[in-house]
């Protein structure tokens, strides 16, 4: 059971129960190893990423902004080669598809948006790229909704939609008065084009509807699951969702006051898909347990 | 040996936490009539089947037939 390369769930032979592992001995050695990486892989670029914060790479600090934009391609190549092993036709299976297709989608708004920044030397936002990381949010919610409604049957949904739906338009307001009204409906209309007006109010109402919102939720279900496993990557799941959301909230405040771009944000970009990778991990050692 | 619902309960818990496994079979129970104590082998068929229904959105088809063999081969 501690196999660690990528293989299907095979059904046991009848006849052939196996208890389950003990909790200690569920995570593989593989998936350890993967999240020691991970954690160097965030270390480093952002040893680098601080760095060229401070001017000392010149030109080659592009190439760290670079790398940091690859990590959601990254782990969507990790993320559905391991789900498309989680049984055919299942709701599991589409989860974590839909999951890896959202960081996918994310990895491809990057790097059209460092392609187009590398060549032209200007900002590309709003661009093409949008569409993709847009399309990131949409996909990531629906991936969200299965996860939430997988629980129907089990506990009752209601009193973690109506907390997070409550947390979710308290923070909304939050945003809006901290950042959407005073930096964006309120503005000078020479200060932003009326396209970067919307993107800007538009991606943060997504990331609390669309992210943080059913983070919550889910994250409030699962934790009745107590020590049970099947709740372990949904943890992580949640934990990268309320990452990108307050780095995505962060990263909007800091380019409207004028602080740009930080090493904590670009981390906070990292770290975000690199849990949901870490998780499909988990899920697939819970499933084998 | 321990009783079938608790034998049962025994192989959710490490998945779906204790709570969760409580309730799944005494629901089972209420819904053929009995109490979570006197469960018998009759009514495995009705555990495995509601176990399966629980878990299906929650864990591999194949995770699933491990689980339910777990706790037959613990009963029968």
């Amino acid at each position: 059971m501690n196999d660690n390369t990528v293989r299907a769930i095979e059904p046991e032979q009848p006849g052939t129960p196996e208890a389950p592992q003990p909790h200690a001995a569920v995570i593989t050695r593989g998936t350890r190893r993967a999240a020691i990486l991970m954690a160097l892989v965030v270390l480093v670029l952002g040893a680098f990423d601080y760095l060229a914060s401070a001017g000392r790479l010149g030109d080659a600090g592009d190439l760290v902004l670079a790398a940091l934009t690859l990590v959601p391609l990254a782990m969507a190549a990790l993320i559905l080669p391991v789900a498309r092993t989680f049984g055919e036709g299942g709701t599991i299976r589409t989860q974590w598809l839909l999951f890896g297709f959202g960081m996918l989608s994310a990895g491809v708004g990057n790097t059209i948006f460092i392609t187009l920044y590398l060549v032209t030397g200007k900002d590309p936002y709003p661009s093409i790229a949008d569409v993709f990381t847009l399309a990131m949010y949409a996909i990531l919610a629906v991936a969200f909704y299965l996860s939430i409604r997988a629980y129907r049957g089990i506990l009752d949904l209601r009193p973690p939609l109506v907390i997070a739906g409550t947390v979710s338009a308290s923070v909304m307001a939050l945003v809006y008065f901290t950042v959407i009204g005073p930096y964006v409906v309120f503005a000078p209309a020479e200060t932003q084009p009326f396209v970067t007006r919307v993107f800007n109010t538009v991606y943060p109402i997504m990331d609390v509807f669309l992210l943080l919102m059913p983070a919550i939720a889910l994250g409030l279900l699962v934790s009745k699951l107590g020590t049970g496993r099947v709740a372990w990557p949904l943890w992580l799941v949640t934990a990268g969702a309320v990452t990108l959301a307050v780095t995505d909230t962060i990263f909007a405040y800091a380019g409207y006051v004028g602080a740009g771009r930080t090493p904590i944000i670009d981390a906070g970009y990292a770290i975000a898909p690199m849990l949901v990778g870490l998780a499909v991990l988990v899920a697939r050692d819970v499933y084998r347990s | 040996m321990a009783g079938i619902s608790e034998t049962v309960v025994r192989a959710l818990v490490p998945y779906v936490g204790a709570t969760v496994a409580d309730t799944c079979v005494r629901a089972t129970a209420i819904s053929i009539g009995k109490s979570f104590d006197i469960l018998t082998t009759e009514d495995l068929p009705a555990l495995e089947e509601r176990a399966r229904r629980l878990l299906a959105p929650l864990l591999p088809k194949a995770t699933i037939d491990r689980v339910v063999a777990e706790f037959r081969g613990g009963v029968l």
